[in-house]
């Protein structure tokens, strides 16, 4: 469990300010708002990557500045919206490297850690690309290997910066249904930031709203394509 | 990561090429020897084959495989730390240290150490002088980039720190410069060699220790960090490891470069990997062969021409790194 406690996020002035939010296991937050809005910025103070300019976050109750970075990778994954460079990389390679928290010593995979990679791949549909280059994948491949490595990551959180930004429409409903079977059926956090409102299902999804008029981030359970355009987008 | 069958036979003829390479260099020569004489001459010390055997030829070739071995770590570690393929020893500037302290000590007759000894000395302490500043800037600058970039300016402001000195310098010393500039592999005496052996196994375990998380480094820091390392004294400890290994050499053979640079690229396009385990092993037997064929070439070749080690790595590896790179670009 995530707790936002009225924080102030930014580099050198604030940016956005929240309320008080809880982000519960078992559902998908997608985070909305503007080009330049703060979604990044978000995730990073988050990940613990950039300090807030005021309030708490807190992790698991325990508050996040009190945890050390191998404590915040043993409770969230975080994928990144751009793919690293990397030349002679396996695609299995980089998914393992997402077990590193879990291997031994000099990272060697164990049955189990492999059993898994081997059914992130299956769920995700990579399986045929496990021995491909990751130089060699298109974007949206890319995309989909960069999540199967979160998942290898084994957190109870994933938060991902513009997950479906390179895939077709196909693919999106694809991952994002994906997604939503990870929150229900293995019971994780699942926050990604998204432009794409025509994605969002009132009934399956929960909202982060940033109002770039007030400039704050708010929850909603539920809302409307049309709320959605009302506060995020607002006509000027 | 994966260890294909491919990765391990290259390995295992790489390191096969050592042993090979060492008998030849014992054997050939002024003088050839036969292998009995080899062993034989060993339990005769005064002999004067013990002295040709022993005393020249064995430190001679076991240091060729250490400057290899040394600088070919050392420029993968630093090529995976700034994500940098242009990345070597020498760019973080701690061979500046080196060459700056020798200079001093050469061209005016400063010493930190006042002994015969006093060039291997003062490149040590420059070496080390110069990585504790890097290391004291990489606790302050967060991007690898700009650490980049502090490295190349502290080189450039030391080369025209001894340009300057070179002006000033009367001809004996300014020959003595340039010839220690040029590298040799004969300044170490067999005394010395236990104490090299030492130093660059302790710094090759600990590297070995760091092959899981210069696996992730490979996907950069925010990678690294994402998945739980301490990057800041990740970073302390590759720029320590490259500092002993460059200071070790160039103290006592002088700036050797392009090794650093030409080996572990060369290696990670030939086996097409990422996996730190295989190319760590692979700069360290490649990186032993390649100058230890360098130096067989220095000395069949010394009847005709003498040529320096320095001269001859960047021959033979500026071409090879350059039609690697046209290959792969192509």
């Amino acid at each position: 469990m995530i707790r936002l406690d009225n924080i102030s996020i930014g580099y050198a002035q604030s940016l956005l300010t929240t309320g008080s939010i809880e982000l519960q296991s078992g559902n998908v937050y997608i985070l909305i708002g503007k080009n330049g809005a703060g979604k990044t910025t978000l995730f990073k103070s988050i990940i613990g990557q950039t300090s807030l300019i005021s309030g708490a976050i807190q992790i698991d109750s325990a508050p996040l500045t009190s945890l050390t970075t191998k404590e915040i990778a043993s409770k969230i994954a975080f994928v990144p919206a751009n793919f690293p460079p990397v030349d002679y990389m396996r695609v299995k390679d980089f998914i393992a490297l997402g077990r590193s928290l879990h291997t031994n010593f000099f990272g060697h995979l164990s049955n189990k850690d492999e059993g898994q990679i081997q059914n992130i791949m299956k769920l995700l549909g990579i399986l045929d690309l496990k021995d491909a280059f990751v130089t060699d994948l298109s974007d949206g491949q890319r995309q989909l290997v960069s999540i199967a490595k979160a998942l290898a990551q084994d957190t109870e959180t994933i938060i991902l910066d513009e997950p479906l930004a390179y895939l077709d429409y196909s693919n999106r409903r694809s991952l994002l249904e994906k997604l939503e079977n990870l929150a229900e059926n293995q019971n994780k956090c699942i926050l990604f930031s998204s432009h794409d409102i025509e994605i969002s299902n009132p009934d399956k999804h929960q909202f982060l709203l940033i109002d770039p008029v007030k400039n704050e981030i708010n929850h909603f359970a539920t809302s409307t394509g049309k709320e959605i355009i009302q506060i995020c987008f607002p006509k000027n | 990561m994966t260890w294909s069958r491919s990765h391990i036979i290259a390995l295992v003829i790489g390191g096969l090429l050592i042993p090979v390479l060492l008998i030849v260099h014992l054997l050939i020569g002024d003088l050839d020897v036969s292998l009995s004489d080899v062993f034989s001459s060993l339990g005769n010390s005064g002999s004067t084959g013990y002295q040709i055997i022993w005393e020249f030829r064995f430190p001679r070739v076991v240091m060729a495989a250490i400057v290899g071995a040394c600088l070919s770590v050392a420029g993968l570690l630093m090529q995976t730390l700034f994500n940098n393929p242009l990345a070597g020893p020498y760019v973080l500037g701690i061979n500046s240290g080196s060459s700056l302290l020798v200079a001093l000590t050469t061209m005016t007759g400063f010493t930190v150490f006042q002994s015969d000894v006093g060039n291997i000395f003062s490149a040590l302490v420059g070496a080390f002088l110069f990585g504790l500043v890097i290391l004291v800037f990489a606790r302050w600058i967060k991007s690898t980039i700009s650490l980049l970039l502090v490295g190349l300016m502290l080189g450039s402001f030391t080369s025209a720190f001894i340009a300057l000195m070179q002006s000033k310098a009367d001809l004996q010393s300014l020959k003595s410069f340039t010839m220690w500039s040029l590298g040799s592999l004969q300044n170490v005496a067999l005394d010395q060699l236990p104490i090299i052996l030492l130093t660059f196994i302790i710094g090759l375990i600990i590297a070995a220790l760091i092959v899981k998380p210069l696996n992730n480094l490979v996907l950069g820091e925010s990678h690294t960090k994402l998945i739980g390392y301490n990057v800041k004294q990740l970073r302390i400890v590759i720029i320590a490891i490259t500092a002993v290994f460059t200071g070790l050499v160039t103290a006592f053979c002088g700036p050797i470069s392009f090794v650093g640079l030409a080996v572990p690229n060369i290696l990670r396009i030939a086996l097409k990997t990422q996996n730190h385990g295989v190319l760590l092993i692979g700069t360290v037997v490649f990186g032993a062969s390649f100058v230890m064929i360098c130096d067989l070439i220095i000395r069949l070749s010394s009847d005709l021409i003498h040529i320096p080690i320095n001269v001859l790595t960047a021959l033979i590896g500026a071409p090879v790194v350059v039609a690697i790179l046209i290959k792969k670009l192509a």
